[in-house]
Order: C-alpha cells, then structure tokens, then sequence
C-alpha cells in the first residue's frame, strides 16, 4: 500500500513537472531558441530589431545603387 | 573571452564550433543552414565561442545575415575568428577585409585546405598572414585537423590587433574623413563605419541613429554628394567602387600567395548534376529518392524492427511489469495507471523510434551531401508559379524533420515577402512527429502500400502548401521576385556528422516521449479513469468520453465522429505524436492485441485515410506556434495561421471523405 | 549578346550586369560575379525554369528572367 502512494506520488509529480516545464518553454516565444537569452532580457531590442529591419528591407533595396 | 566565429556561408564554421566546443550544432552542405546565433563554450574552460549565420558582406540582405550584422554592432566580444574557405579565397577575403577595417583583433582559420589543394591551389599561408598582417592558420574543421592550434592561439593572452588599411582613392577617403569627424561619440571604429555607411549598411545607419548626438541628414549629404561624383567620374557606383578597390588589392594579395595547378575535380560534381537537375528527371529524380526513403522506412528496415518492438512492449514488457507490480502488492489505481496508461501510451510512440531513426538517417544525408541547394534549383520553376522561389523549398524540406527549424530556415530568404509566405505554410509539411501516425494508420490498413500512402501525404502537404502560398501572394503588394542559389560541390557525406546527427534527432524524439508525452499520457489515462460516478468506469462513461463527446460531432462529416478520434486530436495540438499515444489508451482494452488490431476494427479504410489527412493539417503543435510568432511578428498572422490551418484541414479533409465515399469507398 | 544565348557549356565573359533586379546584383556582386568575369552556361531547366553558370569556381542558380538581362561576349 505504502508502495502504492509512493509510486503514485511520483508518476503524477513527474507529469505535472514535464508539463509544467513543457509549458514555459513553449510560451517563451520570441528569444526561447535565442541562445543570448541574458543579453536579450538586458536589451529587448537585440532580437526585435531584426524584424524591424525586415520591415524597411525592401525600401532600401530600392533606394540603393549599386 | 567570447570570439565570434565570422565568414562566408557554408565555410564550415558550424563544423568548427562543434569541434572546439564539443557540441553538436547542426551541419549542412547548403547556405544558411545556422540562422541565428549559438553560444558554446570553448574546451578547456577557456571562453565562450559564438556561431554566427554566414555572410558574404556585412550589409545584410536576408534577415540571418541581418542577425550577424547586428552582433556584430552591438557586442563586445574579444575576438574574432574568421573562417575562410580556402578554395574560394578571393570571395571570402572581402569579408575578411572588412573584419580587418572593423579593427578588432582577429585571426583567420583557412578552413576546407583539402578541398583546395584537391583542386590544385596551393596557399602560402605564411605569405597570406604577413600580407594581411594577420595570424592566419590553416585547418579542416570536418576532420578537426589544425583545431588543436586554434585553441592553442586564444590560450595565448596577448592578441593580435591588425593595422590593415586600403587606400580608397582621394575622394572616398576624403568622405570618410568628414564621416568619422561627426561620429566622434560612437565607439566601433570610425573608419569602419563611415566605409559601411558608404556602402549603404542599413543596420549601421539604425545602430547611429540610436545615438541622438549625430548629425544624421550632414552624413547622408556627405554620402550623396559623394554618389553623385563618383558616378559622374568613374561610370560607377560608389558601392561598386569601392568593392572593385578591394578586389584590386585582393587579387594582388593572391597573385604572391596562390600557386595554380590546371587540375579540377569539379567533374565529380558535374557528372551528378547533369543527372539530378536533368531537364526532364529531376522533379522524377526528388520524387523517387523521396519514395525510395519511405519504402527503406517502412518496408524494409523501420516497420520490420518496430513490429518487433511493439509486440514486445504489449507481450512479454507488460507482461514483466504487471508481475513486477504484484509481487509489491500495487493497488488495481497503480496497475492501470502503469499498463493502460504509461506503457501503453508512451510505449505506443516508442515503438516507432525504428522509423525515426530510418528517416532521420536519409534527412541527414540529404542535408550533409549538397542535394539540398539543387533541390532548390530543380523547384524553382514551380515555386515561382506558386508567387515563391526555390529557395523557399528548402525550409520546406526541412520542416520534414521538424517544423520548427524549417520555420526559422525561412530567414535565409531574401526577399521579405516570400519568406513571410514560405513561414505561413512551412506549418503544413508533414513532420516526424505526423510520421508517427501514419506510421500507425498506414500499418493497419494499407500494410502492402505503405510507403506510397505516405508519400501521397508528404505530396498533400506539398501541394497545399503551393495553393495557399499562391493564394496568400495575393494579398501582398507585387514585389520583384529574386532567386539566386549557390550550389556548392557535392561532397562524400561526413560519417561522424551523419551519426551524431541521427543521433540526436532520434534522442530528442525519444526525450519527447518521456518528459512531456508522458506527462500528457498521465493526464489523458486519468480522464479516462474518472468519471462522475467515481473512479474506474467504464471508459464510456468517464470525463474524457463525456467531453470530446461533445466535440466529437464537429468532426462526424469527416468520417470519424466519435470521443476517440476527438480526443486524440485534442491532444494532438500539444504534440503530434500525442495523437498516437492518447488512441493507445482510449482504444486499449485488456486481451483486446495490439493497437493496430483495435484500430483496424474502429475505422474504415477511407476514415483512416481522412484522419491521416486530417492529422497532417489541422494545426501546428504548440510549440510552433511561439515560432511562428517569432518570426512573423505579430500575433494577429500567427493566429491566422493557426486557423487558416484547421479551416483548410476541414475543408481538404471533407472532401476526400465525402468525395471517396461518393465513389464508393 | 545575352547570356542565354549560349549553348550549354559554352563560355563567355560578362559585359554588363547593370540591367538586372537590385537584389540579385547585390547578390551576384557578393559571389564575386562582376563585369569583366568568365561565365559557363552550363544547363537550364525546362518551361522557363532556372539556369545553371560557373563562375568564379563556383556552381550559381539563377532565374531565367535574370539571366537573359545579362549581357556576355563570347571568348
Ligand atoms: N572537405 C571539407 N569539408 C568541410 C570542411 N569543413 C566543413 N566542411 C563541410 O562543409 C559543409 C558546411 O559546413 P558548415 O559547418 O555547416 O558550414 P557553415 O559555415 O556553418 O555554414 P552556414 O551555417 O550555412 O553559414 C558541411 O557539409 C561540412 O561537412 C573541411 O575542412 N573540408
Ligand atoms: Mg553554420
């Protein structure tokens, strides 16, 4: 019996912490496989600003000569 | 210490990294493979080296060459390792040569040495270094040959800065005088960056914008006016000006170091593609090694093995444990907790590791042997119909693995437009995980035509992937579409590369499995335990039943309306291989034999095919989703995403039902 | 004369690439296709697909509309 709870315990806390963990790491979205996680929480600005130059890529490709 | 590991795409540094760092990072014979940075730490404790995506210039074009730009600017890192390839010395030496002006010390690795001396270029290194006034040492990272001498020269404290300049005539340098002048807050070199902001460095004109002390509108005079007479005097533009001063003094650099032998072994490479981007065979050509893979996954190596293991798992391991459970007196909770939910819903998606690991192998060769960028070429004709390029093919290809990574492949993609498009669709290729359902479908009803079923799904998600992205190309404003692919020689797949990257595919497959499916698993099997009348009903009467019971009539004109199927597909949205192991528990009953045989007693031919098709589309896992997001932006396109997904999942997939059983199916 | 009116391995040195998009110019630029290189059109994939060159040792795809803006000499 005292098997059975022991057992028990550890099957349901071992789901609840993969879950749990599965989880976060899913919701860290925009630097979760950003290796410089610290120097991104530092800076916000060193992962969203490549997406801003995606945005006024195309504009400067046409201003350009070449 | 951090060093940064800097040059032309497909130069091995990832091959490097892995050496130096003992890590396994992923390899392939294509440009862009890394696309965004890695850090790992040196051996020896001696630092941290940071894998950065390749460029051919600092100016970015595509977002990952944006990515290593922007390191560039914005961290202090102590030193950089240039990774030069050595049988394209006089294209890499222009990175090199702005790595020099960037006034950081530096060292170069000449990588890829076999390569050039098989082509007949015999480099003196010695020569190279005092000309660029640089430490230059020769390696072959594939093999870890002259690693050793890399480590050795950062265990070195004092570091090498070069003093390397070009004379770019009176009135460039002239400019860049008057540019450095009004940069004096700015602490990267001042020559560097007035020389990128001549070249039009868009990341470096926002990286001084930031700083408000400079005068922004008197550079950009300075810049123009120079355009203007530059173009006036020289019948060129002031980028091709100054690139052709580079060249001219590269290609003097070569002329003392390189000594030519008339020898080429690029025939190797030209007798395999006159074959594989054949005019008439080389669309035939992808489709056969496609079905070819299949058939070695299904028919020949993986289903045989994970039969066996099936049978294992449900005979004589269930069997140990239930014996194993009495002798310690398990209550009946624990004994159905571990055989109907653990073993049987976590060892439902094990027994398809066989298969992974099959189709892991022949991804890693594909991607380690250079077919990669021809594949590109080959698809380029109807990725343009589609409003794409052939290079949007390959995040595609590689979503065949994971979607996740294929997402993120996008960013090699130069024009903006297209690659938005090709992450918008990457979510319908169908990933391993999928691979595991048909794996379980194709097994019970179509045992003989296996492998074509399947191909048949890949096919599906290929061909809706192409409407749709013609259909969202629609929506965009026209832009000029671009397509220009390197195609790198073929070369012998690494065998050390192949294994550790099967390897760890298949590792992370079977760690899925046992953290979070299992997790899943434990909650799935309680539902389906409990009920409102107390613990241990019968399955049809317990929470699970009763909830996707509801959810079980949306799914009917599809063909397979009941809890079961609902409940799989619930789970599904967590993880595709949840599909497998939730029906595990749901339609295991004691005695009942294996899933299969349940499976094949519950649905018809045609459902199965449906629910195959179903599954492939219906939506992204949940861990895509923060990808997707990721790279789009914003959160309105990722739940577009999400939903134009199960919209077309439901559409596609009612029209085969009903259209299949119109014909009688 | 325009590129792909070259036979398949013929070679030719290019004379003037100015008539092309931006965007592949650039990229032609950093693969070290200039005015002035040899070039070998080597294959072109059927209903306008793309073509295949050697330049500067090195295996490039491009688009079939891109190509026919460049103008070559035969050597
Ligand atoms: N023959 C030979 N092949 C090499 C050598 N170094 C790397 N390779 C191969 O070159 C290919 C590219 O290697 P990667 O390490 O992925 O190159 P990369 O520079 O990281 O490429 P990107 O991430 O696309 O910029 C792989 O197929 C390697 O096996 C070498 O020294 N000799
Ligand atoms: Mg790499």
């Amino acid at each position: 019996m005292l098997f059975s709870y022991i057992f028990g315990i550890l099957i349901f806390g071992y789901a609840a912490w993969t879950i749990s963990r599965f989880i976060k790491k899913s919701k860290q979205g925009r630097c979760a496989t950003c290796a410089l996680q610290k120097a991104c929480e530092q800076k916000p600005s060193t992962c969203s600003n490549v997406v801003q130059i995606q945005k006024n890529e195309p504009q400067l490709i046409r201003n350009q000569h070449i | 210490m951090e060093v940064a590991l800097l040059g032309n795409p497909n130069t091995g540094k990832t091959s490097l990294f892995n050496e130096l760092t003992g890590s396994y990072e992923y390899v392939g014979n294509w440009t862009g493979v890394t696309v965004d940075k890695k850090v790992g730490t040196l051996k020896k404790q001696m630092g941290q080296l940071i894998d950065l995506p390749g460029v051919y210039a600092l100016n970015p074009i595509s977002k990952d060459e944006g990515i290593a730009s922007q390191y560039l600017l914005e961290n202090r890192f102590t030193s950089a390792l240039n990774i030069v390839d050595a049988s394209q010395l006089s294209r890499n030496l222009h990175l090199t040569v702005q790595l020099l002006e960037f006034g950081k010390p530096l060292v170069i690795g000449l990588n890829m040495v076999d390569v050039a001396k098989s082509r007949g270029i015999a480099i003196d290194v010695n020569q190279l270094s005092e000309e660029l006034n640089v430490p230059v040492l020769p390696i072959v990272a594939r093999t870890g040959k002259g690693c050793h001498d890399i480590l050795n020269y950062f265990s070195l404290k004092n570091q090498h800065v070069s003093h390397f300049t070009i004379d770019y005539g009176e009135k460039i340098e002239k400019a860049i005088e008057n540019i450095s002048d009004l940069l004096h807050e700015e602490q990267l070199n001042h020559r560097w960056l007035a020389l990128q902001l001549l070249q039009g460095n868009r990341v470096v004109l926002d990286h001084i914008k930031i700083n408000k002390g400079i005068d922004i509108e008197r550079i950009q005079r300075i810049i123009q006016e120079l355009d203007k007479h530059i173009e006036e005097v020289e019948k060129c533009s002031l980028v091709r000006t100054i690139y052709s001063k580079r060249k001219h003094i590269i290609d003097d650099i070569l002329s003392k170091v390189i000594t030519r032998e008339k020898k080429s072994d690029l025939t190797f490479t030209d007798s395999i593609d006159s074959i594989v981007t054949n005019k008439f065979l080389g669309i035939p050509i992808f489709l056969g090694i496609m079905y070819f893979i299949f058939h070695m996954t299904f028919n020949w190596i993986g289903t045989p093995v994970s039969d066996w293991l099936d049978g294992f798992f449900s005979g004589p391991l269930s069997g140990w444990i239930g014996q194993g459970l009495q002798v310690v007196h398990a209550t009946p909770f624990i004994r159905a907790l571990v055989l109907n939910g653990l073993v049987a819903g976590v060892g439902g998606v094990i027994v398809f590791v066989p298969q992974m690991i099959v189709l892991f192998f022949f991804i890693s060769l594909i991607e380690d042997s250079g077919y990669m960028a021809r594949v590109a070429l080959v698809m380029d004709r109807i990725m343009q119909a589609a409003g794409l390029n052939g290079k949007s093919f390959i995040p595609l290809v590689i979503g065949f693995g994971c979607n996740i990574p294929g997402i993120m492949a996008a960013r090699s993609i130069e024009q903006p437009k297209e690659r938005l498009i090709t992450v918008l669709i990457t979510p319908l290729m169908s990933c391993s995980a999928r691979l595991a359902v048909y794996s379980l479908f194709a097994g019970a009803f179509f045992a003989k035509y296996q492998a074509l079923v399947v191909l048949s799904l890949y096919v599906l998600g290929i061909l809706l992937a192409l409407v749709m992205a013609k259909i969202f190309s629609l929506f965009f404003k026209h832009e000029h579409s671009v397509f220009v692919v390197e195609l790198p020689p073929y070369r012998i797949p690494n065998a050390k590369t192949l294994f550790r990257s099967t390897w760890d595919k298949s590792k992370g497959f079977v760690k899925k499995a046992t953290t979070f499916i299992l997790g899943g698993t434990v909650v799935i099997w309680l539902l389906s335990y409990a009920g409102p009348h107390g613990l241990n009903v019968d399955i049809d009467h317990s929470f699970l039943a009763l909830v996707c019971g509801y959810i079980a009539p949306l799914v009917a004109p599809l063909g397979f309306g009941t809890w079961q199927a609902a409940t799989a597909l619930v789970s599904g949205f967590l993880a595709k291989e949840a599909v497998v192991s939730t029906m595990s528990i749901v339609y295991h009953a004691p005695h009942s034999g294996t899933l299969t045989g349940v499976i094949s007693q519950a649905f018809t031919p045609l459902q199965a095919y449906t629910f195959m098709v179903f599954s492939l589309l219906y939506i992204p896992c949940l861990s895509t989703v923060p990808a997707i997001y990721k790279e789009v932006g914003t959160r309105k396109l990722t739940w577009f995403t999400v939903t134009y997904c199960v919209v077309l999942a439901y559409i596609v997939s009612l029209v085969i039902y009903q259209g299949g059983r119109l014909m009688g199916f | 004369m325009i590129l792909t009116e070259l036979k398949k391995g013929e070679k030719a040195t290019i004379l003037n690439l100015s008539r092309t998009t931006k965007l592949v110019q650039r990229r032609l630029l950093d693969l070290g296709v200039t005015e002035g290189e040899e070039v070998c059109y080597k294959c072109a994939l059927p209903f306008g697909g793309p073509c295949m060159l050697e330049v500067c040792g090195q295996c490039i795809g491009l688009r079939r509309n891109e190509a026919k803006e460049i103008q070559v000499v035969r050597t």
